[in-house]
């Protein structure tokens, strides 16, 4: 089925013998639902080696430097499948470095953000098909970065996913390989939010104003704006650290800083100016990593629930004011790097205050499930989960954003807890919750309804009794290889087992999706145009659509989220339909 | 449009031309006058003649933005691109400034020690290259 | 002026940005809501992420110049800024923002040839510019000023790092010119146009290299030390003149001069005492070889032991002296010789000596990124100034060309702000 969708997006002139039409499909290919896909798929690669890498660091945690089963023996023969520090080290960087740079973004801006914003706003495709196709491009030089890096001495980048100098400055080539991989995708990403922000802007259906655009829309247009203002200022940044490293130079290194008793650069630089830069744009990151996410999320409730969106231009307006006040917050990853202190309580003032739209949201989304027809789908399902575990992701953030708190929790696996809470409990169900609605969409198949479901609750048990305990243990500091060296952490060896296990359990968990996504790409139920009844653009398509994404041309007459309209018998009225 | 195509057909009586080489003459003067201010006594104390130089850039840009990238003419949209990007951009300078601009004033004791020495005619006492706050 | 028409607005533009034709399917109706077309706005998107980048660029260098110690920037002469170039440079990117202009007004009304003329105008203002950007790299490269500790020869204090920096450097000089010349076994004028010979070069190692160093080991004030290390600084790479260290100076060659006068009186006594001692050593073994008696040989063969002995201690002394006056005499001479010399050694004998200039690193660094990032950014114009020049350039390309000279534009601007920043601040 894969086939014939990729076969019904290709351009009928451009189909020959196998081969070429195999490039034409896949390398050259223009149409944004291709991209998408293959944006999807190289995520979802991604997601299983940083999920790997994560098992690796669970089992240091909970077994600490006992033999890795099958891969113990193939890394560190002659240690006996003894992990080294420096393993670790690289582990826990690339780990957040994949889930972050190749997996979330990706897979929200890059998978879900090509595939559905045509579809959604009734566009033919993207403002520029071929700018999109370079912008899938230049993750591949990224993926070749990463992937060589990992054969570099000491086993790959290792400096924390932050990179912060000096440590970074001094590391081996790998680091450099990384940064160099951080300025493509960054590159890839501002394309891509180029793309999307001229296409939201200038390719709208008529009919289809600003403010009947769906949620998801809305988080994808945002996001672009913060990837287009955020990325260039990490690029830069980037590309400093790349040149201290390379040419020597000392942006953001100290005077006659020495290594092996040598001044090893020309210093005069400050430690501070990185953090800062890099916060400038990774906390933006984000909210980037959770915009689409909540879009995608508001439409699924809203569907299922039967129910229009409970406040849409609140909604709307929540979303830009998180954005907004996102780029005036970042300095509160930096509250122990003795930085100015009217400054850090300016930066807890911005930080508490994006409470306030995060809160508008959360009420909501249960303001629209109250009182609804709830239909307990599998993609209702992770959308619910994501709003009871984005409350818990959101609240401990609110506990860290006062600077007192922070110094005391900061780099403890307090934090980890609230990371992961926010990027795995929250966006990743949404994604997986957008991947289980938009299947049948993208595959014309339906996902498997029963597998579904117990991937849901197996996921949803096994990421709480991996990541709840995390907020027990804000007496353990993160990134340290071995932590029970200090008496006093000794205790927390059986509850880490025990999350490891989750962790563990919850990685097979995955197993299940894999099968399903892609069993019923092949033998799923076949869906029609619009499985769900919902009454976005995209379902008045055929599924998979065909290139040019409309049969017809696309007139809105309403907004998304008119369900059980008491003017139609039917409990949905779709956006195009003519009253 | 009906304009463009009336001056099309009689391009000398072009007023397009006039304003870009009015234009033209404000930055080669703009340019003249920052290398002056430069030169001159405003520079005694630094901060007006960066103030002014800076001054003399931002309507050197404004002149460039306004007419050569044809602002002046467009529509409402362009607040809307322009006003962030350069909000940003200030703020962040604006909040690197005391945080980084200003971190010499705190250095630590090993640091000052290797910082770059300023330029003094006069002669110092002791080591008091940077000032010593802590 | 509001009246007036657009000159943006142009009719009939194919967008930029490879828009696909339809292939068979639908030719869908939007609702734009900005009047322009895709390519402009994307431009305009694309340069206000630009906007960010140079934003990041020239905040790292506010706040690295700002946050560096009061009075330690260095000034366009230690640097070899040359301002004047640097507002050419202005006048040259203003004059092809114009020419861009018209090149697209032209292009607008339908007149290919003469967009085409701008257009290769704004071209060659375009290399001129990355003409006089060489030049002016070549000219801090000439003078040790590269980003990068390892080729940079800036130092920031002088102190012992800068002195040892000195030595193997010279000592390094050296030993390659004495190589040359070995390798060419006549002594050819190669070897000689390298900074005006050995000699100088050896006679800056003995007196002003290993001076300092002997200074610097041998004092117990720091400040003594401090202006030791300044003043090899200031002979090797003055910034302007130095009343402290010219006073130093002096005084130091009237002691060095005293010193040798001193040690020069001794010599005579010493000498005098060695000649002395020498007719005593004389006379002995004459009287040696004359006297017959044992018991008086013995006698006379020890006080010519003793004699030879004490000869020998004044030869010691002797030489012991002219230790000690060597490096006095070298002060003195290379003083004599350098002192004269008002634009450095460096600049003198074209050497490539380390100098001391306060923060020149990080003025360096930041230097060598904004104008280089700049750089890059006008050479991608370039690029796309060949790539339009191939096409006719009629009215269904003024679309196009007004998207080039956006960014071109932008270009500018960044350098208007460059300008002040890195050449009159």
């Amino acid at each position: 089925m894969a086939e014939a969708s990729v076969e019904n997006s290709i351009a009928p002139d451009r189909k020959g013998n196998a081969v070429s039409r195999f490039v034409w499909t896949y390398v050259f290919a223009t149409d944004h639902k291709v991209i998408g896909l293959q944006f999807l798929f190289s995520s979802l690669i991604w997601f299983f080696v940083g999920g790997f890498l994560a098992l690796a660091v669970r089992w240091q945690l909970a077994w600490p430097w006992s033999d890795m089963p099958i891969f113990g023996h193939m890394l560190f023969a002659e240690s006996g499948g003894q992990m080294s520090p420096g393993f670790y080290n690289m582990l826990f960087t690339m780990h957040a470095t994949i889930m972050i740079f190749f997996v979330i973004i990706p897979i929200l801006a890059g998978a879900f953000g090509n595939y559905l914003i045509p579809l959604m706003v009734g566009a033919e495709d993207m403002a520029f098909p071929r700018l999109n196709m370079l912008s899938y491009w230049f993750m591949w030089p990224a993926f070749a970065c990463i992937i060589l890096s990992f054969f570099m001495p000491e086993y790959g980048a290792s400096a924390g996913w932050t990179s912060y100098p000096p440590l970074s400055v001094f590391q081996g080539d790998a680091q450099s390989l990384w940064l160099l991989a951080m300025v493509f995708v960054g590159i890839s990403s501002m394309m891509g939010s180029i793309n999307y922000l001229t296409t939201i802007i200038q390719m709208r259906a008529p009919g289809m104003t600003m403010f009947r655009m769906p949620m998801t829309v809305w988080g994808m247009f945002i996001t672009a704006i913060m990837q287009a203002f955020a990325l260039p200022v990490l690029t830069a940044a980037l590309l400093m650290q790349l040149s201290d490293r390379l040419l020597m130079t000392g942006f953001f290194l100290p005077e006659n800083i020495a290594v092996n008793n040598g001044v090893a650069t020309s210093g005069g630089g400050q430690v501070l100016l990185w953090q800062h830069l890099f916060w400038f744009y990774s906390h933006p990151a984000v909210y980037i990593m959770i915009l689409p996410a909540m879009g995608m999320v508001s439409d699924i409730i809203s569907c299922f629930s039967r129910k229009p969106l409970f406040g849409y231009r609140p909604m709307v307006y929540s979303i830009t004011a998180i954005a907004g006040l996102g780029f005036i917050v970042w300095g509160h990853h930096m509250f122990i790097s003795g930085m100015n202190h009217t400054l850090a309580m300016s930066f807890m003032v911005s930080t508490m205050l994006i409470a306030l739209p995060s809160g508008i949201k959360v009420f909501n989304w249960i303001g629209t499930l109250w009182g609804g027809k709830l239909q307990l789908t599998t993609p209702m399902l992770f959308c619910v989960g994501f709003v009871s575990m984005f409350v818990i992701g959101g609240l401990s953030g609110i506990v860290m954003s006062a600077p007192p708190v922070d110094i005391v929790i900061h780099d403890t696996y307090y934090i980890v807890a609230h990371l992961h809470y926010v990027l795995f409990a929250s966006s990743v169900l949404g994604v997986l919750g957008a991947i289980y609605f938009w299947f049948p969409k993208m595959f014309g198949r339906m996902m498997n309804e029963r597998l579904g479901k117990i991937h849901f609750f197996l996921t949803f048990i096994f990421l709480n009794g991996t990541f709840f305990p995390m907020h027990f243990l804000s007496r353990m500091p993160r990134r340290v290889a071995d932590p029970y060296i200090y008496e006093g952490l000794k205790d927390l060896l059986p509850l880490n087992q025990f999350m490891t296990i989750c962790a563990i359990g919850m990685g097979l968990t995955q197993l299940i999706f894999v099968a399903n996504f892609f069993g019923s790409m092949f033998f799923g139920a076949k869906a029609g145009r619009n499985p769900w009844n919902a009454n976005t653009l995209e379902w008045t398509t055929a599924s998979p659509p065909p290139h040019g994404n409309f049969d017809v041309q696309p007139i809105v007459r309403r907004g998304p989220y008119e369900y059980s309209h008491p003017d139609t018998e039917c409990d949905f009225f779709p956006q195009t339909k003519t009253s | 449009m009906n304009e463009i195509d009336a001056t099309n057909q009689d391009p000398s009586e072009n007023s397009n031309t006039r304003v870009f080489l009015f234009v033209f003459l404000m930055l080669c003067v703009l340019t003249g006058l920052s290398f002056w201010v430069a030169n001159s006594y405003l520079m005694e104390n630094k901060v007006v003649g960066w103030a002014a130089m800076m001054l003399v850039s931002v309507a050197k840009a404004l002149l460039v933005i306004l007419f050569f990238m044809h602002l002046w003419w467009e529509r409402a949209w362009k607040y809307v691109l322009t006003i962030p990007a350069l909000f940003m951009g200030v703020l962040l300078v604006l909040l690197l400034v005391p945080d980084v601009g200003y971190r010499y004033m705190t250095y630590s004791k090993e640091r000052r020690e290797n910082a770059p020495k300023p330029v003094v005619s006069e002669p110092v006492v002791g080591n008091s290259a940077v000032p010593i706050l802590d | 002026m509001n009246s007036k028409a657009n000159p943006s607005e142009v009719t009939g533009t194919t967008e930029g940005g490879g828009d696909e034709g339809s292939h068979g399917h639908i030719k869908l109706k939007y609702q734009p809501a900005v009047p322009v077309p895709k390519g402009k706005l994307a431009v305009w998107l694309f340069l206000s992420t630009e906007i960010m980048f140079f934003t990041a660029l020239i905040g790292t260098y506010i706040v690295l110049r700002f946050g560096a110690p009061e009075g330690s920037w260095p000034t366009p002469a230690d640097v070899r800024v040359l301002e004047w170039l640097g507002a050419v440079n202005t006048f040259v990117l203003i004059c092809s923002s114009v020419t861009i202009v018209f090149g697209m007004e032209a292009a607008k009304q339908d007149r290919p040839a003469k967009a085409k003329k701008w257009l290769l105008g704004t071209f060659v203002l375009g290399c001129v510019f990355l003409g006089i950007k060489a030049y002016e790299y070549n000219s801090k490269f000439e003078h040790g000023i590269h980003p990068g500790a390892p080729r940079s020869l800036l130092y920031d204090r002088a102190d012992l790092n800068y002195l040892s920096a000195v030595k193997s450097n010279l000592d390094a000089e050296i030993l390659s010119i004495e190589k040359e010349k070995t390798a060419l076994v006549s002594e050819s004028a190669a070897a000689h146009d390298h900074g005006g010979g050995l000699e100088n070069l050896i006679l800056i190692r003995a007196g002003l290299v290993q001076w300092t160093q002997k200074t610097v080991g041998e004092t117990e004030s720091p400040m003594m030390r401090e202006l030791a290390l300044e003043s090899l600084a200031h002979q090797i790479n003055p910034r302007g003149s130095n009343p402290r260290v010219d006073a130093y100076l002096a005084s130091e060659i009237a002691d060095v001069k005293n010193r040798i006068a001193e040690l020069m009186g001794q010599q005579e006594i010493i000498d005098e005492d060695v000649r002395e001692m020498q007719n005593r050593v004389n006379a002995l073994s004459e009287e040696l070889k004359l006297e017959q008696d044992d018991s008086r040989k013995s006698d006379i063969e020890s006080k010519l032991a003793a004699a030879t002995e004490a000869s020998r201690k004044a030869a010691t002394k002797a030489t012991e002296v002219v230790d000690l006056l060597k490096p006095l005499t070298d002060r003195v001479n290379a003083f004599e010789q350098f002192s004269g010399i008002h634009d450095g050694l460096n600049e003198h004998f074209h050497l490539k000596l380390p100098m001391v200039i306060p923060s020149g690193n990080t003025w360096a660094n930041t230097y060598f990124l904004m104008t280089g990032f700049h750089a890059l950014h006008v050479l991608g114009g370039l690029v796309a100034f060949l790539v339009l020049l191939m096409f006719r350039l009629d009215r269904t390309r003024a679309g196009l060309m007004e998207n080039v000279g956006l960014y071109w534009h932008f270009v500018d601007i960044v350098w208007i702000f460059l300008f002040p920043l890195l050449y009159l601040f």
